[in-house]
């Protein structure tokens, strides 16, 4: 797993519905750090948070979450 | 949910983290300078650093376990200010605290052939640098 890194789409989507993070973090029912630590790539979430990320985006999760090469 | 009640409750939580680091490193740290240096009689310096320091960190604990006994009568705010990235903190916290307190239990053992260094010395520097080093992590990883 280590030549592999997971990128995100959180901070284009967030642009897309006009949103800050704190907003996104209380949509979602987490903290703006737990957003910006997954958003900045620092924090891999749980299968659970990334459904709930999707939903809330109505993307697939695929779609918000790509696995890289590095 | 309300953000701005979900995040000035996480501030506050880091600030009493801060608090209680800086409470146990001066007043567990007055401690052990006590008992290596034999002093005829301890100065008020110390004593004074020791007793403000004391109140700092038990103030502080008593604060995070007020807010916990808060968040557990809150599922939302509890799911919400105890979710999986603070988990993972937590966890990473314990993890370097223990390997903290194996590290300096090896560093004793090795110097046990050459030193005699009595016991209660060896329990207040592995006890004070194992909860520190969980204290300090605990603060480093949910700093904003």
């Amino acid at each position: 797993m280590d030549n592999q890194e997971l990128s995100n789409q959180i901070k284009v989507q967030r642009a897309m519905k006009n949103i800050t993070q704190e907003e996104l973090a209380a949509q979602i029912g987490v903290t703006r750090k737990t957003i910006n630590t997954i958003e900045t790539g620092k924090f891999v979430p749980s299968t659970i948070l990334a459904i709930k990320l999707a939903r809330f985006f109505e993307i697939r999760v695929e779609e918000l979450f790509t696995l890289n090469e590095k | 949910m309300e953000t701005s009640i979900i995040e000035k409750l996480d501030a506050a939580r880091t600030s009493f983290w801060v608090w209680a680091t800086i409470g146990w490193a001066f007043y567990f740290g007055t401690y052990i300078v006590t008992d290596l240096i034999h002093f005829s009689e301890i100065p008020d310096v110390l004593r004074w650093i020791r007793i403000l320091a004391w109140l700092t960190f038990i103030i502080s604990t008593i604060r995070l376990v007020k807010l916990k006994r808060e968040l557990n009568r809150d599922n939302k705010m509890k799911d919400a200010l105890e979710g999986e990235l603070y988990q993972y903190n937590r966890r990473k916290s314990f993890q370097i605290g223990y390997l903290v307190v194996i590290g300096i239990t090896m560093i004793f053992y090795l110097l046990s052939p050459y030193i005699v260094i009595p016991t209660l010395i060896v329990t207040d520097i592995t006890l004070y640098f194992g909860v520190l080093a969980f204290l300090v992590s605990q603060v480093i990883f949910n700093r904003d």
